[in-house]
């Protein structure tokens, strides 16, 4: 029988893979916002069409991925996050990517391609892919520190404290949930502003 | 009826997927305190087990006085585990099935490998398969002949059947001999604490009998040469003991040495750690917390964007345009052509004559 270790360390792949590949594509797209200087990496309209696309349907993989990720690494985990502040981070920074990531993929969805032509949104756009990313390689570091002791975080140059936490309790969390909740409906019941782009 | 099915259906399938796709424990089980019955009534069974090609054997003493402090090491070599490597072992007083904890036996354990007061632990083989555990354990008070059996589970691999090795010692006899007059010993009632508080000064107290003096010799483990440890002593037969703190998991290892007249007896060394800062984390608050992380994100994401889309930026970037512009004006107006001196332009700023480069470059395209 096939144990929960192994669908978490498949899952794991694809969600790192496809996000990889999203945030690189993302990167690329601010061309269609800012001429580079360098003639050599200016890519043509359809290739950053292309890098678009695939930087939509990596995160939209890597975000439905990711809960079946979470679940199995819950499933194959030998302790708790109750004696475990490294398990523990793993689920804080589990939550934080998959945030970040819903909210790119939503963003982008919302307005389309031409969400690029728009200068301020495509930085903001850019940043929150690598925000999401960042949270995203956390997360399989601490997989790292907790099966081998070890994981490539070690070897930068800074420093992440996944060895400390923020612990808040449930009834701080329910009211967060609340909040945020509340924040997304008043927002998606808002009108729709034109987007205004560079032109 | 179709819908019937369907429904059905769904729900059977929703069963069979929430199930938890786990066989036994093959993290391992947590050291507790276990009978053979852990190992033996489930794994027993042939068609659930194999036996386990670890060579077991157990060191002790092969007398022991009554009600005193001695040490049991067990050792397996040349076991095929799992990848995980972990292997269970028990120290038992027998192996009935039930009943057979040492405790039910008389004998008591201060401490075990782990640093804990369990007759089973789990620990991690060598790469060669081989894993110690030791317990210091105090001897049944009443005079006589006990025995004592470790045994052993642990994965194999491969292993497509998913079963459990098991492994039995064979009997170990220890002959329990009555204590001499004024032997000195540690108390009954005292058993090592598994960790020092981390608020506290570091002391621990020792309750011994028939004792005048103690000695206590310390070192961080692996160290070769040991300390002595400042001692106060605070009762007829209760000691305090200065132990440096630790930090993390780090332990220290310690031997108490007692006492009485000329005649004194060498315990076993034992280890001590200091407790880890408390951490107050849940795993229901952990998912909680999360996702209260992830539904703030997304809402704080969606009210930037918002403010982004709603917010005029064209008057920043037409600035920006602007000083860029003027900026290129101020360089085509800083180079004054003479018509009396063609090819060469007057720098008005560092007021100087420099060569027109652009010029110079279309005549020789000429």
């Amino acid at each position: 029988m096939v144990g929960a270790a192994t669908f978490h360390a498949a899952m794991v792949e694809i969600v790192i893979g496809s996000l990889t590949l999203s945030t690189i594509c993302t990167i690329c797209c601010i061309q269609r916002s800012f001429k580079i200087p360098l003639e050599k990496f200016q890519f043509t309209k359809k290739t950053l069409d292309t890098m678009d696309k695939a930087a939509l349907v990596g995160a939209i993989l890597g975000v439905l991925m990711m809960p079946g990720a979470i679940l199995t690494g819950d499933l194959a985990s030998v302790g708790t996050p109750e004696d475990n502040i490294l398990l523990y981070n793993k689920f804080l920074y589990s939550g934080l990517a998959l945030g970040f990531w819903s909210a790119y993929v939503f963003c982008r969805l919302r307005f389309g391609q031409e969400l690029w032509e728009n200068r301020v949104l495509s930085i903001f756009q850019i940043l929150m892919a690598l925000a999401a990313f960042t949270m995203t390689a956390s997360v399989a570091s601490i997989g790292g520190k907790l099966v081998r002791g070890e994981s490539l975080f070690d070897i930068l140059p800074f420093w992440i404290p996944l060895d400390q936490t923020i612990v808040i309790s449930p009834g701080i969390s329910m009211f967060l949930i609340l909040i945020g909740a509340i924040s997304i409906i008043s927002n998606l019941r808002s009108q729709k502003m034109p987007l205004k782009t560079n032109d | 009826m179709k819908n019937k099915v369907i429904i059905t259906t769904v729900i059977i399938t929703t069963l069979l997927f929430s199930s938890t796709p786990i066989v036994a424990n093959p993290g391992g089980n947590g050291d507790n305190d276990r009978d053979f019955t852990c190992g033996g009534s489930c794994h027993g069974d042939p068609s659930l087990s194999v036996d386990s090609d670890g060579i077991i054997s157990i060191e002790i003493k092969e007398f022991v006085y009554a009600g005193t402090t001695t040490e049991i090491v067990v050792k397996i070599d040349e076991v095929t585990t799992s990848n995980e490597r972990i292997v269970g072992i028990f120290l038992l007083g027998s192996i009935n099935g039930n009943n057979d904890q040492p405790a039910d036996y008389g004998w008591e354990i201060i401490q075990d490998e782990n640093g804990g007061t369990s007759n089973y632990i789990e620990k991690r083989a060598s790469i060669n398969g081989s894993v110690h555990a030791s317990w210091i354990i105090r001897s049944p008070t009443n005079p006589g002949t006990y025995n004592l059996f470790a045994s052993i589970q642990h994965g194999i691999d491969p292993n497509p059947k998913g079963l459990a090795a098991l492994g039995v010692s064979e009997k170990h006899e220890i002959e329990i001999l009555p204590i001499p007059e004024n032997y000195p010993s540690l108390s009954e009632d005292w058993i090592i604490p598994e960790y020092r508080e981390i608020d506290g000064d570091g002391t621990i107290t020792i309750l011994t009998e028939n004792t005048d003096n103690i000695e206590v010799n310390w070192k961080l483990s692996g160290e070769l040469n040991s300390n002595i440890a400042e001692i106060q002593e605070i009762g007829i037969g209760e000691w305090r003991v200065f132990l440096p703190k630790t930090i993390g998991d780090s332990k220290i290892e310690f031997q108490i040495t007692i006492f009485n007249g000329n005649f004194s007896v060498e315990q076993p060394w034992m280890e001590i750690g200091t407790e880890n800062e408390r951490f107050e984390g849940s795993s229901i608050g952990a998912r909680l917390q999360a996702l209260s992380y992830a539904i703030i994100i997304f809402g704080f994401v969606l009210s930037m964007q918002s403010w982004l889309v709603s917010t005029d930026f064209s008057d920043y970037f037409s600035k920006v345009r602007s000083k860029s512009h003027e900026s290129e004006n101020n360089d085509s107006q800083r180079m004054i052509f003479h018509e009396k001196y063609p090819g060469w332009l007057w720098d008005s700023v560092e007021e100087k004559w420099v060569p027109d480069i652009v010029e110079s470059e279309i005549r020789s395209e000429d």
